[in-house]
Parts: structure tokens; sequence; C-alpha cells
């Protein structure tokens, strides 16, 4: 289908969609918003299942519909211009699903993609522990094999949606005599049993995404491993890459419809009149065209890249790029709303304005924090010397 | 002073302002607080006050902030307490009674939703309402503690008293009050900034405490030069306020009052940015009492005007303004 | 805090201001051209001649016995009056304090009136191609000539400052092959006639010609012109560190009249969208005075300022950038133009360079002010925490476990 006709018919069947049970979907959930209509988003991911549109770049043979990135970037735009709501199902179709592709068995794709692709199955990622955060080499969470199971023990932090997650990707130590990134695997374990303890964690914005997630004897097949067992840095990794590319760009977009609300805030209260504030206005649509030609300029470099390969830097120079720029704009969107921003809703409901602000706070921490992306470029990108 | 609050205004102390808390630990601190003489800074000796000037209000406010007590400190000891004669000033010099004031054009009171008296601005003349004048409706604040509370509509003047119509006394209250206010953000500051040294000390990745990384070390060394250069100029202000005898110097002393707000300002609002990102996910939790004190400077760093407010303020001070 | 200046202080101001607005030379050449170089000197003579030249030093080598109050109040007005550079500023700003606190009677007397004259004029000798913020990596060396009772140093320092025009120069050189980083360096005086001695001028970004390499091949130096002992030269240096960040070497005058300055350019030039950084650079000159002024007081009760002077030099180099570049804003297309402006913001650009880069300021303000714990490979830092103390850094562990105990120092 050429491009043009293909985006027709995504704003087609958005607008077909986005009716009825859907219409007050429209701009819910995402950053900050993570508890929003969870239960009818969770509807959504299934009817997006229905349609045909999870997985629109993997391969045919894997069920997916092997679209050229252009068509995906045309879809994450349209996906956006139409407000439709924030995804629930995104660690399985961008982590976990590509993950698989690139190092999964065939029976591990055959399990668990059909899931994911029809929106049925959510993941969540248990990477991050109290002692293992920018250095996630730490990882102490031990897996044993016994009697033809995995034997989990230890503790997750940090784990966004565990609690609508279905199957949970783990980086756990199996060998205990290796240290760091050697020893670790790449386990797919099910959330719903005895040995899953989920505790919330409240954020700054007074709700809960994330939680802990407790592992006290959890279980997983012998075969839910993903690459071999030792191999789990190397597959972690290759997912972190995936992790910032064709998916990074429709969180740009995303940023875009934020902007366009600062924006509009700014004209409608007559704060635009302010010199200072159109200056910073301004400087936030120069850095919103710096990072969307950067994503476009660079998209085929992620995008493209074989498995297994290391990525370039350029995922990090993005992360860079977006996580002070979004930062500012929610410190801009709450000087646009003046010292009215620290009055909340009822029951600490958040204006959007105070969600950007809020929120933005953990931009330079989480994905990787501003100082690790530094680092990287630094020592990866520049080949300057290691600290 | 600083021994009296670190041991009656500890974090749970601070949460017990939040609506989930027991607002009575908050009002034993500040009794106790009162019994020293801290709401009395400013109020002179023979009415029951310490009776000090202003050059002692930074060391005061500073402290407070520094402790996070979630009480109107500004409003009540820079701003109405000297104003007060009679009958309320005793309750208000032990604590029992609690005054705020909005003096601005905003219609948000702080602490609005606990004071039992408020000080407006009605003209040229500031007037004392009892609560049960005014129509308030308690708001949600990101600062939980602050209990703000929006004026529904202005009230009707003869139901408030006057404290003072003399044009000097009301702008000697409003500095005092955004002096007051930049005091508490010098505190709020260090608080922050002792709390992340503490953490970065001690949280170890790479098999080193975190505080061993340069990217660590510099972005703490620039938020303790924030602190460190806002900190005289408030006291500078305090004095040129203490000095005030005439429109001359009052002029001078409301310039370097809005100085030393934006100062203030900037520099919380640095160590805000640079504690969170220093902390990593932690500091991004309600559990850990980071988010306590941001908040509040936060809230603290638009109130009583905020920077770019006062940097024009200083703009025309400096016949650099064309507005 | 009593901000007002005292009747004699005030009478001081006036006299200065007097003095300055009579004598102040207007148009001088530039400081890198010889007219430019003699004329300069012939204004450090007239100073002198006058006691304005060293205010705060003893009369007995050129100055008035002035407080350190009066010498702030001077160098505002010295700034105020637009003063020309002061070419004898890193004889009299950095290695005077150290001399007034480390050297004999003797030499004292030898080079205080010297240099208060304007007749020795000193350059500092610290960085080498090897050791630039990393001073401890010093490789000149100073080998013992016991028949002349002396020294012969070799070895060569770079970004000597006005070094092509300088009679003298105060650095630091190791005397002891044995020991190494920070121990077993020494202080010397070296007049740059010694025979072995070579200055080597190259050209800095904003024009300055005198920029220099000095090269040393054995040139000898008598024993009496160690300042310090033998083998102390660190601790001597620090204490011209300490002088050189802070606040000697910048005082609050400076950015005052800078900021004054950036005022009546914006008034001529009103762009409203740069408004709020020109009135900036005013609000962080006066916080500098404030500071500076409290810093003033707790010398005068006789603390002394330690690694606070760090945070004095971020402040100011920081300052001092921004102020340019507001201005060249300001100035638009004529900021391509060569003026003062534009020279000023050439050499603002090494500002967080020199007297110690912001970086390594910043590595001081973070370990001495906040107590962070120093760089330390993870294996190392655990066996230093768990007991095995061994001297690895020499004198400074000492330092270092009192503030591993004491946490923040700044922050009481």
């Amino acid at each position: 289908m050429e491009d043009a006709e293909f985006r027709q018919h995504v704003r087609d069947w958005l607008e077909n969609q986005l009716t009825g049970e859907f219409a007050s979907l429209v701009g819910t959930g995402g950053p900050g918003r993570e508890h929003e209509f969870v239960t009818e988003r969770l509807a959504w991911e299934r009817r997006l299942g229905d349609g045909g549109w999870i997985g629109l770049g993997w391969p045919e043979a894997d069920g997916g519909r092997g679209l050229p990135w252009r068509q995906q970037v045309i879809f994450y735009e349209e996906y956006t211009r139409a407000g439709a709501p924030a995804r629930v199902g995104h660690m399985g179709e961008q982590l976990l699903g590509p993950t698989l592709l690139m190092f999964g068995t065939q029976e591990q794709k055959a399990r668990f993609l059909p899931g994911i692709l029809s929106g049925t199955q959510m993941w969540c990622q248990g990477y991050s522990e109290p002692d293992a955060g920018s250095d996630l080499a730490a990882v102490r969470t031990r897996a044993v094999l016994a009697d033809g199971e995995w034997h989990l023990s230890g503790q997750k932090i940090w784990t966004s949606l565990a609690h609508v997650a279905d199957w949970c990707f783990v980086l756990a130590r199996t060998d205990p005599a290796r240290e760091r990134h050697q020893g670790l695997s790449y386990l797919l374990v099910p959330m719903n049993q005895p040995g899953v303890e989920i505790r919330p964690i409240v954020q700054l914005t007074g709700k809960s995404e994330f939680n802990e997630v407790f592992f006290d004897d959890a279980r997983a097949q012998a075969d839910d491993i993903v690459g071999a067992a030792g191999d789990g840095w190397r597959v972690a990794m290759g997912t972190l890459g995936v992790e910032r590319g064709v998916s990074t760009f429709g969180q740009q977009l995303g940023f875009r419809r934020e902007f366009e609300g600062v924006l509009a805030a700014a004209r409608a209260n007559r704060s635009i009149d302010d010199p200072d504030i159109a200056a910073r206005i301004t400087d936030a649509w120069i850095g919103l065209q710096v990072m969307l030609f950067y994503a476009e300029a660079t998209l085929g470099n992620t995008a493209g890249t074989p498995a297994g390969t290391a990525p370039g830097t350029e995922a990090n120079i993005a992360k860079l790029l977006w996580a002070p720029w979004h930062q500012r704009l929610g410190e801009l969107a709450a000087d646009v709303a003046g010292a009215g921003v620290t009055v909340t809703g009822p029951d600490y409901a958040l204006s959007d304005a105070q969600t950007l602000f809020l929120y933005t706070r953990a931009d330079t921490i989480y994905g990787g924090s501003n100082e690790i992306q530094r680092d990287i470029i630094a020592e990866r990108g520049l080949g300057l010397p290691r600290g | 002073m600083a021994e009296l609050l670190d041991a009656e205004v500890t974090p749970d102390v601070v949460r017990a302002g939040w609506p989930e808390g027991d607002p009575a630990l908050v009002g034993d601190a500040w009794r106790k607080l009162a019994a020293v003489g801290v709401t009395g800074t400013l109020v002179p000796e023979d009415l029951g006050g310490l009776g000090l000037d202003e050059n002692s209000l930074v060391p005061m406010l500073a402290e407070i902030g520094r402790s996070g007590l979630p009480v109107p400190a500004a409003e009540t000891i820079a701003v109405a307490a000297p104003l007060l004669a009679g009958g309320h000033l005793p309750g208000v010099l032990d604590g029992d009674t609690l005054v705020t004031a909005q003096l601005g054009d905003s219609d948000l009171v702080p602490f609005g939703q606990q004071a039992a008296l408020v000080v407006l601005r009605d003209g040229g003349a500031l007037r004392l309402f009892p609560r049960d004048a005014l129509v308030l409706e308690p708001c949600v604040t990101t600062d939980g503690s602050r209990g703000t509370a929006r004026l529904v509509s202005r009230p009707e003047a003869r139901d408030g008293m006057v404290l003072t119509d003399d044009p000097a006394e009301v702008d000697g209250a409003w500095q005092r009050g955004v002096l007051g206010t930049s005091a508490l953000l010098i505190g709020l500051a260090d608080r922050m900034l002792t709390l992340t040294v503490g953490y970065v000390g001690q949280r170890e990745q790479f098999g080193r405490p975190i505080g061993s990384f340069q990217a660590i070390k510099h972005a703490l060394a620039d938020a303790l030069v924030g602190v460190e250069f806002a900190r005289p100029m408030l006291l500078a202000a305090a004095w040129a306020q203490s000095q005030r005898s005439d429109e001359a110097t009052a002029r001078t002393s409301r310039a370097q009052t809005s100085v030393a707000k934006v100062l203030a300002s900037d520099a919380a609002r640095l160590v805000a940015r640079t504690a969170i990102q220093c902390h990593g996910a932690i500091a991004y939790t309600t559990e850990y009492d980071l988010h306590l004190y941001a908040k509040q400077a936060w809230a603290l760093i638009p109130a009583w005007g905020g920077p770019a407010w006062h940097r024009a303020r200083v703009a025309e001070f400096l016949g650099a303004s064309d507005d | 805090m009593d901000l007002r200046w005292s009747r004699a202080e005030e009478a001081f101001r006036a006299e200065a201001r007097a003095w300055l607005e009579a004598n102040v030379p207007r148009d001088l050449p530039p400081v890198h051209t010889p007219e430019g170089f003699a004329a300069h000197v012939a204004w450090e003579r007239l100073l002198h001649a006058a006691r304005w030249g060293v205010v705060a030093w003893p009369e007995r080598y050129g100055g008035r016995d002035a407080t350190l109050w009066e010498w702030l109040i001077f160098e505002e007005e010295y700034y105020r009056a637009d003063g020309p550079p002061r070419i004898t500023q890193n004889g009299i700003f950095l290695l005077a304090p150290t001399l007034f606190e480390f050297g004999t009677a003797a030499q004292q007397d030898k080079y205080l009136p010297r240099m208060s004259a304007a007749q020795d004029l000193w350059c500092q000798g610290w960085s080498e191609p090897g050791a630039g913020s990393d001073l401890a990596a010093v490789r000149s060396t100073a080998v013992r000539d016991e028949a002349r009772g002396g020294w012969l140093l070799s070895g060569q320092k770079t970004w000597t400052t006005r070094g092509g025009f300088c009679t003298h120069l105060f650095g630091l050189f190791r005397t002891d092959p044995a020991a190494e980083r920070h121990r077993g360096l020494t202080y010397f005086l070296v007049p740059l006639d010694t025979p072995g001695v070579t200055v080597r001028c190259f050209p800095r970004l904003d024009g300055d010609e005198e920029f220099a390499e000095v090269f040393f091949d054995s040139a000898f130096v008598p024993d009496e012109d160690i300042l310090g002992g033998l083998n102390d030269g660190w601790r001597v240096a620090m204490s011209t560190t300490g002088s050189e960040r802070g606040l000697t070497l910048r005082s609050p005058g400076r950015f005052l009249r800078s900021a004054d300055r950036l005022l009546e350019l914006y008034r001529e030039r009103p762009e409203r969208s740069l408004r709020d950084q020109v009135v900036q650079a005013w609000i962080d000159a006066q916080a500098y005075q404030m500071f500076t002024l409290r810093q003033v007081t707790a010398i005068a009760e006789g603390a002394k300022p330690g690694a606070e002077s760090s945070l004095n030099k971020l402040f100011w180099s920081e300052l001092d950038l921004r102020l340019h570049e507001t201005a060249l804003a300001l100035l638009g297309q004529d900021g391509e133009l060569d003026g003062a402006w534009s020279r000023g913001f050439l050499f603002s650009l090494a500002g967080p360079i020199y007297a110690g880069t912001n970086e390594i300021q910043r590595n001081v303000v973070a370990e001495r002010l906040l107590g962070l714990p120093r760089k330390l490979g993870g294996h190392a830092f655990r066996a230093e925490r768990d007991g095995g103390r061994a001297a690895r850094r020499g004198g400074r562990t000492a330092g270092r476990r009192g503030n591993a105990g004491r946490g923040p120092s700044r922050l009481a």
C-alpha cells in the first residue's frame, strides 16, 4: 500500500473505533497518567490487536505485517493526532516482542508473540532492583533450576504496570559463581502465581504507576529463558537498544501535542504577551523541531539494526535531547499556569500543567539517567577513556 | 533554635500536615516554637515579644524553612504579628491562634484552611479578618501541607479590623513577607541539599558511593554555589529594611528585597532539581522525604511575587524598564 | 549586620575617588605592546608614589596600612574610574600574600618594596605541559648545588601570563626526586635574567602576545630565594592558590562596574528579550559583593577562607562569562568589532580555566565543603573504608578522615 493511502486507512480506522465505549479514552493514559481508565484501555489493546495494529514492523512470518518503518511512523503520527489512548501493551510490543524476534526460539515465539499481537497478554519489565539502578549489572534476584522449573527469589522495583501484567521478563542471576554482567539470565515469569507479590509505590504525582515486585519461590518453566543461561546481559541490552527506536519517535509526537497544549494555554491566559514566556515557548518549539528532525534522520540507523549488533549512540543522544527538553517544558507549563498551578483538583487530581511539571522531574532519571547517557556518549560515541 | 527544630519537627511532623495526617502534631510543634518566643520575633517586648528587628528574620525563618514545618511562618512572624496589638496578639504569640495573609493579587490564601485570622489588602490598608467573615473554599494543592483556601469573594471591609492604613507600614509589611518567604526558601534549599549530600555519600552503585562520581559532585557544587550566594543578599535586604526611614531608603530596600527573592527562588529551584536528579528514582516517590520539601519550595517560589515579577521590579529600579 | 561605612571609610573613599579621577590615564595603548607596557609601568609607579598601589600593605613596603575594608573600597573606586589593568597583579595579589605569610623578614624587605614600585614584575610559574589541573604532576627539577649554596633549576613552565614582560618568576620545582606528587616540591623566587632561563612568547585568543613558556636549563637560585621550607612548596603554593581563586584577584568592584556598563549598554540598545539577563547580571554582581563583604568580615575576625575561595572562583568566572555573552547579544552585529566588550568576552572564556579550572573547583567544593567521598576505585574505596588507611595520599589523609566523620561543614 502506498504511504498516502495507508495514512488514510489508519485515520479512518481510528476515527471509526474511537467512538462509543472508546470515545472517552481520547487523550487518556500516558506518563503520569497510567492510572487512568486501565480496564478500558486493556479493552482497547484487544481492539487494536483485532484490527491488526500491533507489531506492524514485525516479519509476517512471525505474525506481524512487515511494514517499512516509514509506515510505522505514519501510524504513530495518526495515532497521536487522533489522541488515541496511551498503550498499556507497549512493553510487550516494544520490548519483549522484538527481543524474542532477535533471540527467541521458534517455540517461544509461537507461545508468546500471538498474545502480544492480539493485545491480550500484558508484560512488565523486571530489571531494576533497590541496589541495581544505574548499575544494572548489580542485579541480585536469584533463579535456580530445580525439578524442571526456575525458582526465583528476590525483588524488583520501579516496575511499571506490574499490577496489570500477565507476564514479566526478568533479569536474574542464575550463576552465583559469576559476577556482574556474567551469570545473568533472561527469564519469562508469569505474574499470577503465589510466589509473586506486588506492592504499589506512590509517586510525586500522588498516584501509583510503578511497583515493587517480590519473588518468593516464584516459578518459571525451564524453557522460558530467552537466550542461553548466563547470556542474559546481552539479551537485555539488545532490548534496551530497541527501546529507544521507533517507539521513541511516537513519544516525541506526543511531545508535540503537549507543547501545543502549553502554547494554547499561554495564548488563552495572555501569558504569551510576556516576552520571557514568549522566548521560552520559542525555544521549546525549536527544541521540538531539533528532536523530530534528529529522530527522522537517525531512525533508519536504529530501526534497521540487525539483531545482536550494538546500536550506535543515537538513542542515547536522543534521550539526552528529550529528557531535559521535556523537563523544561514542564517548568514552562507551570509558569504559564501561574500561581494557580499549585492548586489541584479534588483528591489531588492534577491538571495537565501540574502533571507535566511533576512527572517530568523523573525524565532525566528513568530509562537511563542523564549522567549514564553522557557517559555512554562520551565513552562509546566519542571513544573517551573510561573513568 | 536549630536543635529545638531538629527535635520537634521530624519528617513525620511535616507529613502530619498532609491531608491524611494528624494536624495536632503540627500545632504542638508550633506551640513549642512559640513558647521560646519565635512568633513574637518582631513584636515589641512590652507587648510580649522578643523586640528584635528585620535583621533577625532571616536566620529565624531560614531555620523554620529548613525544618519544613507546614505553618504560615512568614505571614505570622514577619507580616501579621508586628501589626497586631491587644486582643488577638496573645493567642498568636502562644501559637494557639494561626494567622495568615494574602497581600497580593491572588485569591489563594496559604493555610487558609486552618488559620483563624487572615490579613488582606483593602485599598491602601491592611485589614484583619476572622475566618468566619470570609468565604473560603479549600483547595487541594501540589504541596499537600499548605492548606490553601481560595477566597471566593472579597469580604466587606467593615467585617475586618484595620491593622494599618499608613502606606509606609503597608509597604514594610509587604517587604517583610517577601523577605520572610525568601528565608524559608533558603532553609528548604539547605534541607534538600543536606539530605542529598547524605544520600550520595552512602548510596553505592558500581562498587562505590555515587557521591564519588564527578557528575554528582559538580551538580551539588553548583547547587551549593546558588545557595551560598543568595544567603548574604537576604541578610543585606534585611538590613536595608531595618534602615528604612524615607521613600528613598524604602525604594532601595524594596529593590534589595526583590533581589533576595529572585536569588532565593532560583537557588531553591536548582537545589530541588539537583536533589531529585542525584537521588534517582527514589526521589520520585512519596515514601522518601525529599518531595515534602521540594513541594513546599515549588509553592513558595511563585508566592509573594515570583522571580519574573521581581526581576521586573529590579529592572524598574535600575531604569531599564520600558513598561 | 551593619552595612554602613564608617565616616573614616567614607573619607577614604572620597579621597581615593578624587585622586583616581584626577590621575587615571585614558586610552593607554594595549598592555601587550611595548609602548603600552611602558605606559602601564609608568602608571604603576604613579600609583606607588601616591601610595595607592598597595593600600593594605604596611607603609614601609609602599602601602598605607589600610584595612581590608578600605582595600575593597579602593578596588571599587578603581574599577569605577575604569583604571587600567594592573600589571603588578601577579606579584601583589598572588605572591605578596604568600610572602607575608611564609616569607622571612629578609625576603619581605628585599622583594616587597621593589614589587610595589613595579621595579620587579612577577609572573607565576605553575603549569607545565604535563601539569595543568594536576599541578602535583610538576616535573621541573631543582638539583642541589652544595658548592654555591643553592639549586639548579631545569624544566619548563607554560601559560605564564605576561611572561614576556616580567622580570621575576615564582614557581614550584621538584627538589626531592624520590618523593611523588605534591611531596618534595619547593617554592622558588627566580629572576628571569638568571643565566639558563629562556622566555618564549606566544599569542593568546584575545590578542595578548606576552603569554609565555619559560625554559630552565640548570639556572642557579640561592637558598635564600626559597619561600617557605624545603620540600614544603605545596603547602606554600596552596596559600597562593587560595588568594588567586578568591578575593584578592577578583574583587567585587570589577563586576559591579561591568554590570553597570552592561546596564548602560542596555539603555543604549534595549532588546526586551535580553532584559532579564541584564538584570540578572546586576543581581549576581550584588550577590558577589554581599558574599565578599561577609567573607571579609570573617577574615577580619581571623578566619581563613580556605576551600570557600573555590565558591568565589566558580561564581565570578561564570558571572563574567554570562555577563559578556549578554553584552555580545546586545551588540548584535557590532559584536564582531574589536572593542572593550569583545575583548572582554574573549578573556572571560579563560575565567573558568585559569586559577584552577571550574571542574577542579567543583571537586573542591564537593569534597572539602560538602564532604563527598573522594574518587577511588571500588576495591580501593572499600579497603580504605574498612580500615586499611595506608597513606596512599600522604598528608591529605588526615584531613579527609576528619571530613568523612563530620559531614558537610557548610550546612551546620
